[in-house]
C-alpha cells in the first residue's frame, strides 16, 4: 500500500457487526496491529485509544475508506524531519472521481483561516506524536467537529502547513450526518470558533462573540450588517494592536466579510 | 486451520478426576479463537479416553513418553497461535481469562509475557497475589518464582530465544526440573523479556491432598537455591553495570556470605534493597530501531467491503 515500511498501522474495530474484524484478523503483516471489541463506542473514542497507543515520532489518523498516493508517508515524512518546527501537515487531495481540491497553504495563512473552519483534509495529516499528546488528543465531546478543534489547538502552538500536493483520493461520504447531528456540529463548530479566536488574543463580549459566529458560519440576515460592520473594525484594531496575526493577510482576510461582499451574497 | 490467536499448552498427565472439568473451562471461554494443545504425558490412567470424547476441532492431541520438561516444550514448539498459554489439567479457567489476558498483550506490546493473581481451590481457599509491575517483579524473583505458572501468557516469538534441538525448542530446562517455571522467568527476565501480571483472578488453582514427598520436597529447594545463586549474581553484575558505585558493597556481601558470615536470606535482602535504588534501569530494553517512525491509527466500522476491495 505504501512505499514507506517503518511504520505500524494500528486497526481499532469499532464494533462491527459485519465481518470487518474477522477478514482483518487474518492480515500476517507484524505491523498491524488490530484492537477494538464488539462496542460501537465511536470513531473518535477509538482514534484515542490508537493514538495513545502508537509508538510512532508521527501519526496518521485514516478513515476505512480513504485512499493515499503511495509515496505519500514518505513525502510527508520527509519535510516534516527537515522541519522539525512544523507541528503538523496536510496536503491537497483529488475528489475519486473529479477535481482537484487545493487546501490553503502557509502558516501565516491557515492561523487566520481557522478562524472560520478547518483548513485541513484531516486524513491527509500528519501529526507528531508528541504534540498530538500534548494537545491532549482529540476532544470526544465534539463529535465530527473534534478534527477542527484538534487542529485550532495544534495551530496554537506552532507551525502547521498543507502541501501543495494531491497525497489523498477522497470519497465523499455516502451517509448523510443527520440534521440532527448537523445543528449539533454548528454548535460545537462556533464553540471551537470562538474559543480558538480568544486564545488567539482577541478579546470580545458576549454579543461580539455572537456575532462573529454567525459571520464565520455564514448564518446571518440583514438584521446583522450593522453588527457585523462594528465587529469587523474592532477584530481589524484588535490584531494591529495585539499583533496577533500579520496586519495585510488579516485585512485581506476580512475583505471576503465586507459588508459589500455580504450585500452582494444576499441580493 | 487458520493460525489461531492463542495456543494453550496443557501436559496431561494421569489426570482422570479433574481432566474434564479443566477442559470444559477452556472450551467455554468468552474469547474462542484458540487451539488448545494437549500433550499426553505419557498417561497411564483413562485420561486419553477423556480426551477423545470431545469432538471440537480446537483440540491439538499430542502423545509423548513420560517426560515432563520435554512435553512442555513440544507442546510449545507445536504452538501456532500469536500468543502461547500455559495450562494445567487440574486446574480451572476463569471463564474471560484468555480473554482478558489477550487483550492486555494486544493493548501493551512492550510486555512479552503476562501472569495474574489465582484462587487456591482443594484443600484450602485463598488468594494468592503477585507484584503487578516488571521493575517489582524483577526484584521479587531473588526471594521466590514471580508468576503463577498456570496464568501465564506470552508471545510466541519468545521461544525464539532458547536452542533448537531436535526439533523442539528447549524453552524448559531439564537440568531445572521441579523448579523449571522459576529457571525460565529468572532466563527471561535477563534476556530483558518484559513482564506484566494483571491484578486479577485468571485461574482456579487446585490444591491437592496428596502429601509432596520430602524427596520431591529436597529437589525443589535445591534447585531453587541454585537458580537464586544465579540470578543474584546477574543481578549484582546488573547493578554495578548501572551504578558503579555499588561495586564495593557487594563485593563486600559476597566475601561476607563466602565466609558465613552472611546468610543467604540475608545477602538476598542486601542486593534487593540495593536493587531498589535502580529498579527502573535493571534488564532495561533499548528500544532503538524497533520503533516505527509513523503509526497510522484507523477505526474502523462496517468497512467489509473495502476491506475485501483492498486485498
Amino acid at each position: 500500500m505504501h512505499t514507506y515500511t517503518n511504520f505500524e498501522f494500528i486497526i481499532l474495530d469499532d464494533g462491527s457487526t459485519d465481518n470487518t474484524y474477522k477478514l482483518i484478523s487474518q492480515y500476517t503483516d507484524p505491523r498491524i496491529i488490530l484492537m477494538g471489541d464488539s462496542n460501537n463506542v465511536g470513531n473518535y473514542k477509538r482514534r484515542n485509544e490508537g493514538c495513545k497507543l502508537a509508538k510512532g515520532k508521527y501519526i496518521c489518523v485514516m478513515d476505512g475508506d480513504d485512499i493515499a498516493v503511495p509515496n505519500r508517508l514518505e513525502k510527508q515524512v520527509e519535510i516534516m524531519e527537515a522541519n522539525p518546527h512544523l507541528l503538523a501537515l496536510g496536503s491537497d487531495f483529488r475528489w475519486i472521481n473529479g477535481g482537484i481540491y487545493k487546501k490553503p497553504k502557509t502558516y501565516d495563512i491557515i492561523k487566520i483561516m481557522l478562524l472560520s473552519n478547518n483548513m485541513f483534509l484531516h486524513p491527509s495529516l500528519i501529526i507528531r506524536r508528541d504534540i498530538l499528546e500534548k494537545v491532549n488528543y482529540y476532544n470526544e465531546e465534539y463529535y465530527f467537529s473534534s478534527d477542527y478543534d484538534l487542529m485550532c489547538k495544534i495551530a496554537l502552538l506552532g507551525e502547521v502547513d498543507n502541501i501543495d500536493d494531491c497525497l489523498m483520493f477522497y470519497r465523499a461520504h455516502q451517509k448523510q450526518i443527520s440534521t440532527k447531528h448537523h445543528v449539533k456540529q454548528e454548535t460545537y463548530a462556533n464553540q471551537i470558533r470562538l474559543k480558538y479566536a480568544e486564545a488567539c488574543g482577541f478579546i470580545l463580549s458576549e454579543a461580539q462573540k455572537d456575532t462573529l459566529t454567525k459571520l464565520m458560519s455564514q448564518r446571518y440576515d440583514n438584521g446583522d450588517i450593522e453588527a457585523i460592520k462594528s465587529l469587523i473594525d474592532i477584530l481589524k484594531s484588535q490584531n494591529k494592536e495585539r499583533e496577533i496575526y500579520d496586519n495585510k493577510l488579516f485585512n485581506e482576510f476580512l475583505k471576503r466579510y465586507s459588508i459589500q461582499n455580504i450585500e452582494k451574497m444576499h441580493n | 486451520m487458520e493460525q489461531p490467536q492463542i495456543s494453550i499448552v496443557m501436559p496431561v498427565y494421569n489426570a482422570t478426576k479433574y481432566l474434564k472439568d479443566s477442559i470444559d473451562s477452556i472450551l467455554s471461554q468468552s474469547f474462542s479463537d484458540f487451539e488448545l494443545i494437549i500433550v499426553n504425558d505419557g498417561s497411564t490412567d483413562e485420561s486419553l479416553d477423556i480426551i477423545k470424547k470431545y469432538n471440537d476441532l480446537r483440540i491439538v492431541v499430542i502423545n509423548n513418553s513420560h517426560n515432563f520438561i520435554n512435553s512442555l516444550n513440544m507442546g510449545i514448539t507445536a504452538a501456532k497461535g500469536k500468543y502461547i498459554a500455559r495450562m494445567d489439567a487440574d486446574d480451572i479457567m476463569m471463564p474471560d481469562r484468555l480473554e482478558i489476558q489477550y487483550r492486555f498483550l494486544e493493548k501493551n506490546r512492550h510486555i512479552d509475557i503476562c501472569g495474574g493473581w489465582i484462587h487456591t481451590f482443594g484443600s484450602y481457599e485463598r488468594e494468592m497475589q503477585t507484584k503487578q509491575q516488571s521493575k517489582d517483579i524483577i526484584l521479587s524473583a531473588i526471594f521466590h518464582c514471580p508468576l503463577y505458572h498456570p496464568t501465564i501468557m506470552m508471545r510466541k516469538e519468545i521461544r525464539e530465544l532458547f536452542e533448537y534441538n531436535d526439533e523442539i525448542y528447549q524453552v524448559y530446562n531439564e537440568e531445572y526440573v521441579y523448579a523449571e517455571d522459576y529457571k525460565l522467568w529468572t532466563d527471561l527476565l535477563t534476556k530483558k523479556c518484559k513482564f506484566e501480571n494483571i491484578p486479577q483472578i485468571l485461574v482456579k488453582y487446585r490444591v491437592s491432598e496428596t502429601q509432596v514427598t520430602s524427596l520431591f520436597q529436597k529437589e525443589m529447594l535445591m534447585k531453587t537455591c541454585k537458580i537464586q545463586n544465579e540470578y543474584l549474581e546477574i543481578i549484582m553484575a546488573e547493578i554495578i553495570k548501572i551504578n558503579e558505585k555499588y561495586y564495593d558493597i557487594l563485593d563486600n556481601a559476597i566475601d561476607l556470605y563466602n565466609s558465613s558470615k552472611l546468610s543467604f536470606d540475608n545477602l538476598k535482602m542486601i542486593v534487593y534493597s540495593i536493587g531498589s535504588n535502580v529498579s527502573d534501569k535493571l534488564f532495561e530494553k533499548e528500544y532503538k530501531g524497533e520503533q516505527p517512525l509513523i503509526s497510522i491509527v484507523m477505526p474502523v466500522y462496517n468497512v467489509e467491503e473495502f476491506v475485501k476491495r483492498s486485498n
